[in-house]
């Protein structure tokens, strides 16, 4: 029986470590890269297959690891990082596909890196394990965007990483602080969720503890209005960073909300939700409308994934089944259509060398197929039915009517919002005249197709047939849900 | 395979072989024959039509059965929320799938001609068959979440139909404009649907449980559901105040206006007030409210396109107008009525909008109805089906639009609702006219014109709609003329029909005619043999202008809404929160600045910390730890 | 009688007037002399104290500080010929590479 999920996390850090000492030429780092990305990728499928769709901790691997302070290596999946685990394993080979012709080898080395490092921060169960995944899917980042980011660089990497580490310091000192107190109640040390969860702590210290937990992950997601490292980031970030950015990290921030927050303090978390709502809300509408006048069209994406983020918050911060079961399919959802839309920006940009809205156009009769593809992740972003997004989307709302009517109507906006950007972008992208940067636009390439193919089938046939991926982790939502203070309260 | 299940395939086969054809498309685009195109194109929708004309069959010889229903799979399951891909079929659902796909493949046989040699052609029908697949799909669910499924994915191939010619971005722009219009309609129907599943579908969310729950919901509830789905209705069918879209729909190729802006699409929020009707009839208030919108829709479109020089265009505001009258019957409680004239309407319009095709072809692609003119003599299967296509919807007996339009004003005369009743029957004055306009503008010309040729395809449908046109009036055919409404009678929806006596159903009828005939003569007056086109009057420019209420539109929301984004973008995320973060930043590198200066490199300086700092300890030392 | 105190006092003031010197003289030269008036002023205290205290260790203490004086002696005065060569000047204020730079406008 090999262990699944550390296999999964370590795999991509162990073939570039090898690769790195080797001093590999590029082809080989590329091959091996797509060669561990595919094998985590076949294990992710066993794993799907193999989830028994039951409340309990799957898969899990248990070791004594700093036997001191009792941090232990504590991994597991259950019905809440079931998706993101899938999304990670399913896009990163992708990402590789459509990243095929570029040759720096750091690019290939901090991807990797990235990957095993998400994937284990989707997987603990002890904080400081956690807590070091967190901090380690950062550092890639930093370097990937340092060196090998487009405009302003230089400042985009050291605003978004300095922001991040600012919030992850904070969530440092309430992991310590949740420690400590636990050490001095009970005479040992601990980090795993289960020990800290029982613990009593006064209102006022969960308050802080909580707060600290909130500033690392409302920075990540983004939540407004900590998103000022956004925009910038995303613009400056080459194509397969902003895919991890977006469709991953971002996510993670949600689910670890999920994870830790719900799981250790579920009345704060009630108390608080009010307080998270608001900014999610108005998130929502402002980055939507925000994106409306961008030029640069990772920005504009950028801006996009900010509002959808804020629903998959919203969601969350329901409390209710619905928003919870929506809100972990458009994480799914929108991992996959976002992924897409991006990789298609970077081969957008490979070709034209331009990322103005303005100066594109054309490109429909250029290359039928790239624009259908194109637009299939436009209208999935936008949440047509027969997409992921319209289930998703329909379940959110639907749960946001159940808490309050002016929550409601407030996440439909959701339908109007994408399509205020989307459908002026389309025109000026891919329809109308041939500009001068679209002139030689060639169309979709063999491994460009065999990394989109599969994303956009997943998307229409999770729009399709939603209700077998929502059987896997309907039972825990509802487990959990009904099982905590929070459904006894209402 | 039982009868049901038949529904299943009725909506899956233009769903497959619309995949299939845009598989297909990618793949070898036009190194295929047109001809295999069409065959998957046109057969997929004639079997599906096949098969509805079977089952309808079926409902006619059995008088016991009512209704169908077939579930394909679960779709949803989370606590309440239950969805299933189901299908329902009742005598209403069934009339409305057989004119659509009836009239459905007429217009895609007449498409392989139009299309002909068009680059796109696969990709054409591909979206076509999307469309009639989704089209199915609303009709044919069993729950409001498949209707709403159907229902934007109706509105999405609309927006893929607009945008056809690409390449000019006018086009694009009219899609987006029928897209977004579309779904800010959506916006109020899925709240309006959302709140009914909240209020009324805990044992259920499909139309019969939501009908037997009904009663649980309060009244003020029950009405503002009643106008969020109105609203989704307002967004689709056109009416004020979210219509703008259409006139520019007919961007799109002239099939494409026929089938989706004529027959089927803009039908679907009527089908969608006749489904619920049980709502609606515990809501009278809002069922005036939709009958007002309708009038006013009715009367601001008949205004415009008596003004209009494009024939597309004409076409467009005659079918907003025209739903006006179906909504007019739809909320005063009529909702046979509405359908009735759906049906009529599907065939005349539908013809009406072929026609201007094949007239359009004809005259190497002009669209101004002055530059249209010809005779009637060079092409009399089009000039003979027009003829009868402008005589029903004007509403002269005994063509169909007679029967539906009479039926519709004589229910609002019936309700007491006079001043709907008024407005109606002025407008009917001017649809005869504006038609009668079009009409004669286009056939009493010159004889010594060249025509472009026109395919065989595209003149058959023509024969065979303006047979509909002609006799399907007599379906329904109100007592006071003799007969039995059977129509009406066969549908059985809970219609909450008016009774007049049988002298004033006389005397209205014979008003309509009066001023049918008046507008005709109008028309014929002024445009039989020296048409010209409005002056520039400024009555007149305001009508062509379609009260500039686009404009009005454009600066309202458009511009004010990217004023938004601006500041949200750049003056609020760049100036204040960003600004927030560097002056912290700042902040920090200048306290850095500042305690630096203790470092000045002078080792004298160094020597006096020393110094201050040993005798800080020693006297803390000496004086505080004893 | 002159008592043991008597030389701790004088002691500390030598002291004081060493670390005057150390910080408020700018000529390396003197402020070297002053470093030496303090280790001599030590020296002092370590006598006074064997005296007081009837031992012998802090006379060894007084002792090994002499040893060290002079081998500081050596370096410290390579090292001021090693500064007069490079800057021409026995000024200490010249001496300031390792100064915190003056605030700049960007980054």
């Amino acid at each position: 029986m090999i262990p699944i999920l550390s296999t999964m996390i370590f795999l991509p850090i162990v073939t570039t470590m090898f690769l790195f000492m080797t001093r590999s030429p590029i082809v080989i780092i590329k091959y091996a890269a797509l060669l561990s990305s595919l094998i985590v990728l076949l294990l992710s499928v066993k794993l799907f297959n193999n989830f028994d769709a039951t409340s309990s901790l799957q898969f899990v691997e248990k070791y004594q690891w700093i036997d001191k302070y009792g941090i232990t290596y504590h991994i597991g999946v259950d019905g809440y990082n079931l998706m993101i685990v899938m999304a990670i394993a399913i896009l990163m080979p992708l990402i590789y596909l459509t990243l095929w012709k570029r040759n720096e080898k750091g690019y290939w080395y901090n991807l990797l890196l990235v990957q095993g490092a998400v994937m284990g921060a989707t997987v603990s169960f002890d904080l400081i394990l956690f807590y070091l995944f967190w901090e380690t899917m950062l550092l890639p980042i930093f370097f990937i965007m340092g060196l090998y980011g487009y405009e302003d660089k230089i400042y985009s990497t050291l605003k978004f990483t300095l922001y991040t580490l600012l919030g992850s310091l904070l969530m440092l000192v309430s992991i310590l602080y949740l420690a400590v107190e636990h050490y001095n109640l009970t005479g040992t040390w601990s980090f795993l969720l289960n020990d800290l969860k029982a613990m009593p702590l006064s209102t006022e210290e969960i308050f802080w503890v909580f707060a600290g937990f909130i500033f690392a992950f409302g920075i990540k997601i983004p939540l407004f209005p900590f998103h000022t490292w956004l925009p910038s980031a995303y613009a400056t970030a080459p194509s397969g960073a902003v895919v991890v950015l977006s469709s991953i990290m971002a996510k993670i921030g949600v689910y670890a909300i999920w994870r830790f927050l719900f799981f250790l303090f579920p009345q704060m978390l009630d108390s608080f939700a009010p307080y998270l709502l608001a900014p999610a809300l108005i998130g929502l509408i402002y980055f939507g409308i925000g994106a409306i006048m961008q030029d640069n069209i990772k920005r504009m994406f950028a801006y996009s994934s900010g509002s959808h983020l804020s629903l998959i918050l919203i969601g969350l911060l329901l409390l209710n089944p619905y928003g919870w079961n929506g809100s972990i399919y458009l994480i799914g959802a929108h991992a996959l259509s976002s992924g897409g839309l991006f990789l298609m920006v970077a081969m957008l940009y490979a070709r034209t060398n331009n990322k103005n809205v303005n100066e594109l156009g054309g490109i429909a009769s250029q290359a039928p197929l790239f624009s259908i593809f194109f637009v299939f992740f436009s209208l999935a972003i936008v949440g047509i039915p027969g997409t992921s997004g319209f289930v998703a989307e329909l379940l959110i709302i639907l749960g946001a009517f159940e808490h309050s009517m002016l929550v409601g109507i407030i996440s439909a906006t959701t339908l109007l919002i994408a399509m205020t950007f989307i459908f002026w972008m389309l025109q000026r992208v891919i329809f109308g005249q041939t500009q001068k940067s679209t002139e030689n636009f060639y169309d979709l390439q063999k491994n460009e197709l065999v990394a989109l193919v599969p994303i956009a089938l997943l998307i229409l046939i999770m729009g399709i047939m939603p209700q077998p991926f929502i059987e896997k982790f309907e039972p825990t939502i509802t487990d959990n849900l009904k099982s905590s203070y929070i459904l006894e309260a209402k | 395979m039982t009868n049901s299940s038949l529904l299943a395939f009725i909506v899956l086969l233009p769903f497959a072989s619309s995949l299939f054809l845009g598989i297909l498309y990618l793949l070898f685009q036009n190194k295929i024959k047109e001809l295999t195109y069409s065959i998957f194109g046109i057969g997929s929708v004639l079997t599906s039509s096949i098969l509805t004309l079977y089952i309808a069959t079926d409902f006619f010889q059995n008088e016991n059965l009512n209704h169908l229903s077939y579930v394909a799979y679960e779709w949803l399951h989370i606590e309440n929320f239950i969805i299933n891909v189901g299908f329902f079929a009742d005598k209403l659902s069934i009339v409305m799938i057989s004119f659509i796909t009836v009239i459905g493949t007429l217009i895609h046989i007449y498409a392989a001609g139009y299309m002909h040699k068009d680059e796109g052609f696969g990709k054409f029908f591909a979206f076509f068959n999307l469309f009639m697949g989704s089209m199915l799909l609303l009709v044919l669910g069993d729950n409001p979440i498949m209707l709403f499924i159907g229902w934007e994915g109706v509105g999405l191939c609309s927006y893929l139909l607009i945008s056809y010619y690409h390449k000019d971005a006018q086009n694009v722009k009219a899609g987006n404009k029928a897209f977004i219009l579309n779904r800010i309609g959506d916006f109020g129907f899925l709240i309006g649907m959302l709140l009914l599943f909240l209020y009324a579908g805990t044992n259920g969310f499909s139309y019969g449980a939501l009908e037997a729950n009904i009663a649980s919901v309060s009244p003020t509830v029950l009405t503002s559901i009643a106008l969020l789905l109105f609203v989704g209705a307002m967004g689709k069918s056109a009416q004020i105040p979210l219509y703008v879209w259409l006139p520019d729909a007919m961007a799109g190729p002239t099939p494409v206006s026929a089938l989706i802006h004529a027959a089927t699409m803009v039908t679907a929020g009527v089908y969608m007030v006749a489904r619920f009707a049980f709502i609606y009839n515990l809501t009278p208030e809002v069922g005036i409210f939709i009958a007002y919108i309708g009038a006013f829709s009715a009367l601001l479109a008949a205004l415009i396109a008596a003004h209009q020089d494009d024939i597309k265009k004409i076409l467009a505001y005659s079918t907003m107008s025209q739903l006006g009258y179906m909504f007019v019957a739809a909320g005063l409680g009529l909702y046979s009525g509405a359908i009735f004239h759906v049906f009529t309407h599907a065939f005349f319009k539908a013809l009406l909008f072929m026609g201007a095709g094949v007239l359009i072809v004809a005259m190497h692609h002009k669209q101004n109805i002055f530059e249209l003119r010809m005779h009637r003599s060079l092409l009399p299967i089009t000039f003979v089906t027009m003829l009868i296509a402008t005589l029903a919807i004007s509403g002269v007996p005994p063509f169909a639009g007679f029967f539906s339009k009479d039926a519709i004003m004589a229910q609002a005369f019936a309700s007491g609702q006079y001043g709907i009743w008024l407005i109606t029957t002025f407008t009917a004055l001017l649809t005869a006219y504006y038609m009668f306009r079009l009409f004669f503008t286009v056939f009493f010309g010159n004889r010594n014109i060249h025509l472009h040729e026109i395919k065989q395809s595209m003149q058959l449908p023509l024969i065979i709609l303006a047979v509909g046109a002609a006799f399907a009036g007599f379906l329904n055919i109100p007592h006071f003329l003799g007969g039995d409404i059977q129509f009406s009678h066969w549908i059985a929806i809970a219609d909450r029909a008016e009774h007049l006596s049988v002298t004033t159903e006389w005397i209205l009828t014979l008003v309509n005619v009066t001023l049918g005939a008046v507008g005709i003569l109008f028309a014929w007056k002024n445009f039989a043999y020296n048409p010209m086109p409005s002056d520039q009057s400024v009555i007149n420019v305001v009508f062509m202008r379609k009260f500039y209420v686009d404009e009005l539109y454009e600066l309202l929301f458009v511009k004010n809404i990217r004023r938004l984004s601006y500041l949200f973008s750049t003056l609020i995320d760049v100036k204040l929160i960003s600004e927030f973060i560097r002056a912290a930043s700042a902040g920090y590198y200048k306290l850095g600045i500042l305690t630096g200066q203790v470092q000045n490199g002078n080792v004298r300086f160094y020597a006096l910390y020393m110094t201050l700092g040993v005798i800080g300890m020693s006297i803390y030392l000496l004086e505080f730890v004893k | 009688m002159i008592f043991v105190t008597d030389y701790m006092i004088l002691a500390v003031l030598l002291f004081s007037i060493g670390i005057v010197g150390v910080v408020s003289r700018r000529n390396i030269i003197v402020l070297y002399m002053s470093i030496e008036l303090m280790l001599n002023a030590i020296n002092l205290i370590f006598v006074a104290l064997s005296r007081q205290y009837e031992q012998l260790d802090t006379q060894v203490a007084a002792l090994m500080i002499i040893a060290i004086a002079a081998a500081e002696a050596a370096l410290f005065l390579a090292v001021m010929v090693l500064l007069f060569r490079n800057r021409r000047s026995l000024d200490a204020n010249v001496f300031n590479l390792l100064r915190q730079k003056e605030a700049t406008s960007n980054d």
